[in-house]
């Protein structure tokens, strides 16, 4: 298609390509403007998402990496919320740059996400080039993807996109590296799945590598082989190389390893996944809910939007018509190939309609490890469907040009299967006008493309399809975007907050909608019943955070945990095994003179001689700095106070209790107590002393933030074995043409 | 040898055709239907169709006005559900409460109709049938559904409504299971009662609305002054003037604030030649509607609306 391109300069084939691709990005960009404007329609996934990388961001760029999140939930370990993100990932550090050119943390993260999600379409094109070798069926591919669901997702699941990106580029890697042993492409792969593999799911990316790997070992068995003897030559000659990449790959796998053993003792509790258990375990049950079974509906298919609601794999409808015309289209090894992964992928994504996922779960033990199948759906299923549209697009378009004598009978079937098509929407309830002008369009664009004497202009085809292809994506889009639109009212000014800043109180927060529920929640909230959201448990923190909540009075715990901190003068000794809740109730409603702790107490405890009836009925609240508490220094994992007592007193830290915590008073490490069931508690001596509360090991902090530096490195190494291998060879087809 | 030609050439053909791209559709199609369990199919579809009960409940209750937008998936979601599971009295009613809403009274009725016929047991469909046909102006029929609404037992439709999984879930949503469902069908009895009235006064059927009302004024001791009132206007319209005087002064002892009420006892008493307590009692009333032209018991036809329960 573009082989005239072949003679030209890479610079010119850069300004082509630009020229390429400025109308489907400045299309996209209208029509998601919404962002543009702080007015973007974020669902809990994306709030989530939004507030875990913006939290991540916010710390390390102060030089914390933060392992704990004080925030959220009364405080929780933040190991799983970095999991979901894949804190390494360089590209993050777009955020605080573009922040640095003074734009605002919303628009700066939603730049980042936008530019994310089209680095992955731009990988995208490059495979399916790499695949198909034809430039005119990855370009369809790019526009056809890029006007998918996908480009949704970015607002309600962002965690897609983050895993989404990588694997593409792994597999462009993957296939590059196949095609020539180039040190850059096997890097590539390397830092794809570095990338893939400090994500808390890497199980998805797994699952679609050995289908893949299945489906190709079937049909290119030879090749597989072939590349297989290859890849150790390659080895071979580059010990030193892949050695340091294999063991960059596997280190990338150590996070996840840490988050995992983590979990184990059960101290954290994920809804959705069992108590007492990782909390990677899911039930099978809970799997097979996030099936997709539900969602297969052919006119919400075809119509793409039903009652405002897009659907969940949406495509372009020229996509559906592209396989509906190639229907006459031979197939080829690499159509089986990629049709056979996307077939295996729909049955596992299916849930419990198929036996096949309940088979996996049951015999392959990652399985049990992520839900949300529908996942699958847009990292795999939507991608693969549109690389089997472009590679048949390729296919029909050399019969058209191979036609010869047999044009005419070719259009009529073009004219009989665009009517029978056409047909088939006016059978559909929801169909959209641009559907049908998409038919029209399409017909008369191929057959201009059929009886042209002079073979298109590249560009001129290349318009045409973008038209054809974008038509309904804009109808769809716009009623779409428009609709999912924020309020002003609700907007820039309390839809965006993070916590980074202690304050001696939780702010209560009464919520009325789910998702400000959520958002409630994720703030520092004191309201417990925020962890609820449409009757569903969404809770994410302690397991005793959990418990405490499920076991006291919801009010009475918000009125308790507003304080920070609470300076009892005695104890009481209760343990797990026979915790009396009515009694604790009792005692935090006015915040009475004791706190229960647990842990193996022994002894009730008390902060100086005088008699229970001289001590004062109730806990000193602390509300702000004094002259006997004042905090010294706060971050996300730690927090300094210095306290001026007159009597030795015990200090509750309305803080989960978590393992990991470690005290130390004026410098010496002292016991760090479970204090009211579920938060932190220490005996601090009278006059004046520094108390350090600190989460994590040094070592931990040792380990991530060389990750993090190992992640940069890579990244530049790449980009510079890039720029070599561009630039070397440009000079050589210089050479060659000299 | 041109046989072989024939058959070597169709074989050539049928291998070129099973080549193509829509034969591979075709097999994946047919692998696909057959390992799908139809069972858990339709269990998703209705899962994924489910729209939030807490707007058909809230539209029952009258918080929230019916638009066909927020009734469309309601109607969708339980034709999937009839489809489904075969035709229910309970999936029916709702389908006929939805269908009434959304403005299709046509589809309202046979809904309903047939709901009847499934379980002549439950107050809610005979009801709401009544109702439509009143606002419809069919007031024979109203007259017969209503009748036979007030035939069945109160704790039959509670057995009716509590044995539906249908139900259930709406009034799981509703928060009546805990026993108030029986206020609502109290309530139901009594709109039975006072429609009932209503369409006997419109087919002009004295006789039966005064009986009618006497036993009412025994069956719903809540809303006496009411139905005194009905069993006044019908003593009136049967020229018992006398025993129409004695009725709607009972009905006024109850609830003295009734400008229809003491204008027919003004009526009454001039056909009785009680002059002076006629014009008296009709200036009360004239007084009266001035001051609240509102608050009348032939308000009530206005007040009646379909319910899921």
């Amino acid at each position: 298609m573009f082989s005239v391109l072949k003679k030209e300069s890479r610079g010119n084939v850069f300004i082509k390509n630009f020229f390429l691709f400025f109308p489907p990005v400045i299309l996209w960009v209208y029509l998601f403007r919404a962002f543009l404007y702080d007015q973007a329609m974020l669902n809990r996934d994306a709030w989530n998402a939004y507030q875990y990388i913006n939290f991540y961001i916010h710390n390390i760029v102060h030089g914390v990496y933060p392992m704990w999140n004080p925030f959220f939930a009364w405080g929780r370990p933040n190991l799983l919320h970095l999991r979901t993100i894949g804190e390494f990932n360089p590209f993050f550090y777009a955020i605080p740059l573009l922040k640095s050119l003074g734009l605002s943390v919303t628009l700066s993260y939603f730049i980042f996400m936008v530019a994310y999600y089209f680095l992955g379409l731009a990988g995208f094109y490059l495979l399916v080039k790499r695949l198909t070798r034809d430039k005119m069926a990855a370009y369809l591919a790019f526009v056809l993807l890029a006007f998918s669901i996908l480009g949704r997702i970015l607002f309600s699941s962002p965690i897609v996109i983050l895993l989404f990106v990588p694997t593409v580029w792994f597999f462009y890697f993957l296939f590059a590296f196949a095609q020539e042993r180039n040190k850059l492409f096997f890097l590539g792969m390397t830092f794809s799945v570095m990338l893939i593999a400090i994500t808390y799911v890497p199980f998805y990316f797994l699952t679609i590598f050995l289908i893949l790997t299945i489906c190709l070992g079937v049909f290119f068995f030879r090749d597989a082989v072939s590349f297989l003897g290859q890849c150790l030559v390659f080895f071979k000659s580059h010990k030193v190389f892949a050695g340091s990449c294999f063991l960059l790959a596997v280190l990338a796998f150590v996070p996840g390893f840490l988050w995992y053993q983590s979990t184990t003792a059960g101290e954290y509790y994920a809804s959705g996944h069992p108590v007492g258990q990782p909390a990677g375990a899911v039930a099978l049950k809970a799997i097979a809910a996030s099936g997709v079974g539900g969602w297969i509906d052919l006119e919400h298919l075809l119509g793409g939007i039903r009652r405002k609601e897009i659907n969940l794999f949406y495509v372009p409808i020229f996509s559906y018509l592209l396989l509906w015309i190639s229907i006459g289209n031979f197939l080829s090894k690499k159509l089986m190939v990629i049709f056979s992964a996307g077939f295996c992928v729909l049955l596992i994504i299916l849930g419990n309609l198929t036996g096949v996922h309940k088979f996996l779960y049951e015999h392959v033990v990652y399985f049990k490890y992520f839900r949300n199948l529908h996942f699958f759906a847009w990292m795999v299923l939507v991608p693969v469907f549109v690389l089997f549209c472009a590679e048949n697009f390729r296919l029909f378009m050399g019969r058209l040009s191979g036609a010869g004598l047999k044009k005419y009978p070719l259009l009529g079937f073009l004219f009989f299967m665009h009517l029978v098509f056409a047909a088939i929407l006016y059978w559909q309830k929801n169909t959209v006008s641009a559907a049908y002008l998409t038919v029209f369009l399409s017909f008369f664009s191929f057959c201009f493309y059929c009886i042209s004497k002079r073979p298109l202009r590249p560009w001129v085809w290349a318009f045409i399809l973008f038209a054809v292809t974008v038509l309904q994506p804009i109808e769809i889009f716009s009623k779409v975007n428009v609709d999912d639109e924020q309020p002003a009212d609700t907007s820039s000014q309390g839809r965006f907050i993070f916590n980074t800043h202690f304050s001696f109180s939780r702010p209560k927060i009464e919520e009325e909608s789910d998702v400000d529920k959520s958002i409630a929640f994720m703030r520092d909230s004191s309201g417990v019943e925020a962890k609820k959201e449409g009757g569903k448990n969404i809770y994410r923190g302690t397991t005793r955070g959990y418990f405490l909540s499920e076991s006291v009075n919801q009010n009475v715990l918000k009125e308790y945990v507003c304080h920070k901190f609470i300076i009892y003068d005695r104890v009481l000794p209760m343990e797990d095994a026979d915790f009396d809740f009515k009694r604790l109730e009792q005692m935090l409603v006015k915040i009475e003179n004791a706190a229960f702790v647990s842990g193996g107490y022994k002894a009730e405890g008390r902060g100086d001689s005088k008699s229970s009836g001289e001590l004062p009925l109730l806990a000193e609240t602390v509300s702000g700095n004094e002259p006997n508490f004042k905090v010294l220094h706060f971050d996300a994992n730690s927090i300094k106070i210095r306290t001026h007592f007159d009597s030795k007193k015990f200090l509750v830290y309305n803080d989960s209790f978590y393992e990991g915590w470690r005290a130390f008073v004026n410098g010496k490490e002292t016991k760090l107590w479970r204090a009211n069931y579920a938060f932190k508690g220490l005996w601090v001596p009278a006059g004046e002393s520094v108390v350090v509360l600190r989460f994590g090991m040094w070592w931990q902090y040792a380990v991530n933030y060389f990750l993090a530096g190992v992640f940069i490195l890579v990244f530049i190494i790449l980009i510079w074995m890039g720029f070599k291998n561009f630039f070397g060879s440009q000079l050589l087809m210089k050479t060659k043409e000299s | 040898m041109r046989q072989r030609l024939e058959v070597k050439d169709l074989t050539g053909r049928i291998i070129s055709l099973s080549r193509r791209v829509g034969v591979l559709y075709l097999i994946a199609f047919l692998c696909t239907a057959s390992i799908i369990s139809k069972r858990n199919f339709r269990a998703d579809r209705l899962d994924y169709l489910k729209p939030p009960l807490v707007k058909l409940v809230k539209i029952s209750q009258g918080q929230e006005s019916a638009r066909p937008e927020i009734l469309e998936p309601y109607i969708e979601f339980y034709e999937k559900v009839n489809e489904y599971a075969g035709s229910g009295a309970d999936i029916l009613a709702v389908l006929g409460f939805c269908c009434y809403y959304y403005g299709d009274e046509e589809k309202a009725i046979s809904f309903y109709e047939k709901a009847v016929v499934l379980d002549p047991g439950c107050l809610w469909p005979q009801y709401n049938l009544g109702v439509i046909y009143f606002k419809k102006g069919f007031y024979s029929k109203a007259a017969d559904s209503l009748e036979q609404a007030l035939s069945i037992p109160p704790d039959v439709t509670a057995k009716s409504l509590y044995a539906s999984f249908i139900y259930w879930q709406l009034m799981k949503e509703a928060k009546v299971l805990d026993g108030s469902i029986a206020v609502g069908i109290k309530e139901g009895y009594e709109g039975c009662y006072r429609l009932l009235m209503l369409s006997y006064q419109k087919l002009q059927d004295y006789q039966k609305m005064l009986n009618l009302a006497l036993y009412a004024t025994k069956s719903v001791p809540d809303s006496k002054d009411f139905f005194y009132y009905y069993a006044g206007f019908a003593a009136y319209q049967l020229k018992e003037y006398r025993q129409a005087v004695y009725f709607l002064l009972e009905s006024l002892r109850i609830n003295p604030r009734q400008a229809d009420v003491l204008q027919y006892l003004g009526l009454s008493y001039g056909e009785l030649g009680e002059k002076r307590d006629s014009e008296d009692a009709l200036a009360r009333a004239l007084g009266l509607r001035r001051s609240n032209p509102q608050e009348s018991p032939a308000q009530t036809e206005k007040n009646i609306n379909v319910r899921l329960f």
